[in-house]
């Protein structure tokens, strides 16, 4: 797997990113997982970019969080950088899950982010 | 029902005042604001401290006129078109039928930032044309460099002078003409010297990471946050729709960062990218209009070598 990483109790995700951003060969990279405290809070780190993107969807659908209903806790205390496009795959998760998305994190740089872009069904909030 | 100069017209009312004199501004601006007040338009004056306090000074205290800090509206170009929107759609939603708003840039617009804010002043032609809003924008032609008032009269559509005159402009040229039109930009005075970082195809990665080492002691932690998703969606937005070899030059001076990114392609066909909102959440091309977000100042140009954005982070150059 050469980009991002999944760990703890979520299924590998896909081998290769797929589609345009195939054409990148190296990135930053995440992990994902969940969180032992709750099946509704995942832990994210790392950075995420278009070289991501879609191994970032994918990790997300395996760790399906946000099925209870209530909203889904992103942990994002070691998160470096999430660019819009991996924001906006986030904002689709939330819509499609019937869910808020709760991105904790203190990476100024997505809270700004997630301001511009309007998001509807993704907050971020401040943390240490 | 709009009432004043702007009465019967359908969208935005754009006009530039250039004036010689502290009288020959308050004879167009006084009766603008006032006529707002009276026809009770949400009337917002966004100026510097010395045009701001002629205003002030000239009108009863408890008069209902929003005053907004000109150097902190007009920071960045995109943004301004982002907020103005936003305080345009609530007063429509609120039922105003005219906003009013008189302007001016601060003194940082007229150095080599200024053609983002000639651009600035050519996309609002369709940018605000969905609101019923009537501005003026000061220019003081005593201090203007003339290039620049020639710029003024091609993107405003009309000139309001004193006796409550509107004229018509006939240099002004619709915004797609001049959007469209590749400016020379003018180069920062960091660029005279040789870059100290150069990246000849990066990832996004790798140039975020020579973003966060040159700002180091640069920048403020806010001003390279910013350049950092600027430097992102630029560089992705040059491998993803751009042609090979992709550069990233990066300068440093005390405090600011200019950083460039060239491909070999085009770049964007639409003259509106990157000013204008991205139209909905699951549309892309909207990484330009983040990095006009993000950045204290954009300029892009194209030339024999390709086309180059070019980011500068920090104390912007003023001339």
């Amino acid at each position: 797997m050469p980009h991002g990483r999944n760990e703890s109790n979520v299924a590998p995700a896909a081998v290769t990113p797929l589609g345009d951003a195939a054409r990148f060969v190296r990135t930053g990279s995440f992990h994902l997982h969940r969180a032992t405290a709750g099946r509704d809070e995942i832990v994210l780190e790392g950075e995420l970019d278009a070289d991501c993107e879609d191994l970032f969807a994918l990790a997300l659908e395996r760790a399906r969080p946000g099925r209870s209903g209530e909203p889904i806790v992103v942990h994002g205390e070691r998160l470096r950088f999430i660019d819009h496009r991996n924001l906006l795959v986030l904002e689709r998760y939330a819509d499609q899950s019937g869910a808020t998305v709760v991105l904790r994190t203190p990476c100024a740089t997505a809270r700004r982010l997630v301001d511009l872009l309007d998001l509807k069904h993704v907050r971020a909030e401040a943390i240490a | 029902m709009r009432s004043g100069a702007a009465a019967g017209h359908h969208g935005y009312f754009h006009e530039a005042v250039v004036y010689d004199s502290d009288d020959h501004f308050q004879a167009v601006v006084l009766p603008f604001v006032t006529g707002g007040v009276a026809a009770d338009e949400p009337t917002v004056v966004t100026l510097g401290d010395h045009n701001a306090g002629l205003i002030r000074a000239a009108l009863p205290a408890d008069t209902p006129v929003t005053f907004l800090a000109g150097g902190a509206t007009y920071a960045r170009p995109a943004a301004v078109i982002r907020g103005y929107r936003r305080l345009l759609a609530g007063h429509v939603a609120a039922g105003a039928g005219q906003i009013r708003i008189v302007g001016e840039l601060p003194a940082a617009a007229f150095g080599p930032a200024w053609d983002s804010w000639a651009r600035y002043e050519s996309v609002i032609n369709r940018a605000y044309d969905e609101f019923p809003v009537w501005t003026m924008c000061a220019y003081d032609a005593r201090t203007t460099p003339e290039p620049m008032l020639a710029d003024v009269e091609r993107t405003h559509p009309r000139t309001a002078r004193p006796h409550d005159r509107h004229e018509d402009n006939p240099a002004y040229v619709d915004p797609r003409t001049f959007l469209g039109e590749w400016r020379p930009v003018v180069p920062d005075r960091l660029q005279r010297d040789a870059p100290r970082v150069e990246l000849s195809d990066p990832l996004p990665a790798e140039a975020r990471q020579a973003v966060r080492a040159a700002a180091t002691g640069v920048l403020t932690e806010e001003a390279t946050g910013d350049l950092l998703i600027a430097v992102s969606e630029t560089v992705t937005n040059a491998l993803l729709h751009g042609r090979p070899p992709v550069r990233v030059r990066i300068w440093a001076g005390a405090t600011r960062l200019v950083t460039t990114v060239t491909d070999r392609g085009d770049g964007p066909a639409d003259p509106f990218a990157g000013l204008l909102p991205a139209a909905g959440p699951s549309l892309g091309g909207r990484g330009l209009w983040i990095t006009h977000q993000a950045s204290a100042h954009v300029a892009l140009s194209r030339d024999e070598s390709g086309f180059t954005v070019r980011l500068t982070a920090g104390d912007l150059e003023s001339r």
